[in-house]
């Protein structure tokens, strides 16, 4: 079973840890604990090929532009997470200009964006048109760390691309 | 034409076929001619390609090239080194000396740490232990301390990559608690991260995380780090095992430990190459022989709550013979010097005066069992007034209805006084130490108590009258000489305080 690490990124409470805490425990809080650093967890995930893989995702701290520590917490990983908060379009904004840094920095490891608290439909303000202007067909994924929609499925499609 | 004559001619020829021959290429072989047999020229061709070569056959065959050159470089650097010591000093100085300082550092800091741990120890119920320990076994207790002090165990090892901080290796003693040891490694190595970026970036980063009981010890290599998880303080000793163990890994397996994808076969490899390192300092732990201490242990519990009650038991004591003395030395006529301990009991050392009563006298009602307790008192004569009296008062058995009172030496009595006491106070030689002089003026005598007393002294003749009035004894009748005499001496004691009228006495020889 090899080791993966995943970095999660994105703006302040855009649900990166709601998001993890999902994915690796199965729950969640409304309670709002802001991330300081980075929090380490890990999970195992089978691909599609019936290999197990342990993704150890490091969780950091929400951040709206990549700083040095930001970029010492991103050595070695495989891939990576970009998350905005579908009800907030500026998160949607410093998501791809930290997309734009990070790629810079780890060259070629493959991305999803992940556009979370879907539960919120009504107040949804990303449009098909947004995603589609600067990013990859099928890059934004609709999650929902709530109802845990699209959780499991970000994480394994990433899992993925890394192999 | 002789033969001598026919060689140049044939010489000549020769150069002339030549240059049929080679044409405009004969200067060239001369130039290359030259160049050969030139050893200056010579030298400036293999210069001007030397470097080249190198790189070529460096790249070509490492190995070989390292191999045919290590001897004379090596040769070369060391006479350099003693030919010009202070370049290679200058030139070492930057790098070696933050190395250096990092390892003189490290050594101060576990010894201060050790020395920390000592003096904590020394005043703490763990010391109270090792001394136990070292009366029952009779083992010196320094080897007891020092034996305690450099025991310790490693409880996990994690091999970390750096840069990602994924887990390459994880040992750990059997039975120590499951824990996710890959996010572990991962927060471990951001933590380190984080401090590195925000304090050191140059620095070779953090060294010791301390919780509690645990320390865990980052040992840091150029693609991996290695973490242990110590319970207790680790000898130096450790440092360069677990140092020596990571040049090992790096030395031995580079790339698994570079390499970003981290598989199962490299995990459970490199964990088996940490399991030495983990098993000798268990065994080092483990060398200290194990010993039921359950009945060590209530019995030394045993022993201290015994020592403590004899201790509380005699400090109890101590406490009661001193404030005994104390008491004693307050007194007028008494002398405490000390009070010790001999032959399993207190003695009180001073002087009495014996006016005073016998110190030993004192004892009931002092709480102290008089056989915990013995006197050693020498008489002496006190001047305080107060015992002064006292002993006057003894001495001349000064009778109740007399007052007694000192002022400078003289001792001043007053009151109604027998006539017995009085006369034998008046024929008294000595005076009694501690006074210069008795005054007795102030003293009374009864007329009818001195009919008695010379009754009582010298008999009364029935033919003598007696007639008392306020402050004279008329005697009148008929005696004998003898008695008259008599009468007349008795009369020289008592004059001073009443008058006797004799006329009318009449005596015969």
């Amino acid at each position: 079973m090899e080791l993966r690490k995943v970095c999660l990124i994105g703006d302040f409470a855009v649900g990166k840890t709601s998001l993890v805490r999902r994915f690796v425990s199965n729950i969640f809080s409304d309670d709002y604990i802001t991330t300081v650093g980075v929090k380490v967890e890990t999970h195992l995930l089978t691909l599609d090929s019936g290999e197990d893989v342990k993704l150890v995702i490091w969780d950091m701290a929400g951040a709206n532009n990549l700083s040095t520590i930001s970029r010492s917490y991103l050595q070695g990983a495989a891939g990576y997470l970009l998350v905005a908060d579908g009800v907030r379009p500026e998160t949607f904004t410093t998501a791809l200009a930290l997309k734009h840094q990070v790629d810079e920095f780890l060259d070629g490891v493959p991305s999803l964006g992940l556009l979370n608290k879907h539960d919120l439909i009504g107040e949804w303000a990303i449009s098909e048109a947004m995603q589609a202007e600067q990013t990859p067909p099928d890059y934004w994924r609709k999650t929902s760390a709530l109802s845990g929609e699209g959780v499991e499925q970000a994480f394994h499609d990433l899992a993925q691309a890394m192999t | 034409m002789s033969r001598r004559d026919q060689e140049p001619q044939q010489g000549d020829d020769i150069e002339k076929l030549r240059g049929i021959l080679l044409g405009g290429q004969r200067d060239v072989v001369e130039e290359l001619n030259e160049r050969l047999s030139n050893r200056y020229q010579r030298t400036q061709d293999v210069s001007e390609v030397l470097a080249d070569a190198i790189r070529l056959s460096y790249q070509q065959d490492h190995e070989d090239l390292t191999e045919a050159m290590s001897s004379a470089l090596s040769e070369s650097v060391h006479r350099t080194v003693k030919a010009h010591p202070q370049r290679f000093a200058e030139a070492l100085y930057p790098s070696i000396m933050p190395a250096i300082r990092r390892a003189i550092q490290e050594m101060s800091r576990q010894f201060a740490e050790r020395v920390d741990e000592l003096l904590t120890r020394s005043f703490s119920l763990q010391h109270l232990k090792w001394r136990i320990e070292s009366w029952q076994t009779g083992m010196p207790l320094s080897s007891i301390i020092i034996r305690e002090s450099i025991a310790f165990r490693v409880e996990q090892l994690l091999l970390i990559q750096n840069g990602s901080g994924l887990l390459l290796g994880h040992a750990y003693r059997p039975g120590a608690p499951k824990t996710d040891s890959a996010a572990i490694s991962g927060m471990l190595w951001a933590i380190e991260s984080f401090v590195r970026d925000s304090f050191a970036e140059d620095d070779e980063g953090l060294n010791r995380i301390t919780m509690g009981e645990y320390v865990i010890y980052l040992v840091h290599g150029p693609a991996a780090t290695l973490a242990s998880v110590v319970q207790g303080v680790a000898p130096p000793g450790y440092f360069k095992q677990a140092k020596l163990m990571l040049e090992t890994l790096h030395a031995e397996e580079h790339e698994a430990i570079a390499d970003p994808h981290v598989s199962d076969a490299t995990q459970a490899r490199l964990t088996q190459r940490l399991q030495p390192l983990l098993v000798e300092t268990l065994q080092a732990g483990a060398a200290k022989p194990k010993r039921d201490y359950r009945f060590t242990k209530g019995a030394a519990a045993l022993a201290t709550l015994v020592l403590l009650g004899i201790w509380i038991y005699h400090a109890q004591i101590a406490h009661k013979v001193q404030l005994f003395a104390s008491k004693l030395d307050r007194q007028p006529g008494i002398i405490v010097q000390g009070a010790k301990r001999a032959d399993g009991r207190w003695v009180i050392q001073g002087l009495y005066d014996p006016a005073t009563g016998n110190p030993a006298d004192q004892l009931p009602g002092s709480g102290i069992d008089p056989g915990q307790i013995s006197f050693d008192f020498a008489p002496f004569v006190s001047l305080d007034p107060a015992v002064t009296l006292k002993r006057v008062t003894e001495t001349l058995k000064i009778p109740a209805g007399v007052e007694t009172r000192l002022s400078g030496g003289t001792l001043i009595l007053e009151g109604l006084a027998p006539p017995k006491w009085y006369a034998a106070l008046r024929q008294a030689r000595f005076l009694p130490y501690g006074i210069d002089d008795i005054d007795t003026s102030g003293i009374r005598l009864e007329t009818a108590a001195i009919r008695d007393y010379l009754d009582e002294v010298i008999g009364i003749p029935g033919s003598i009258q007696w007639l008392d009035q306020s402050d004279t004894i008329e005697i009148s009748g008929h005696a004998t000489a003898d008695w008259v005499r008599s009468l007349q001496r008795q009369i020289g004691i008592f004059g001073d305080k009443i008058g006797f009228d004799i006329e009318k006495l009449d005596f015969n020889e």
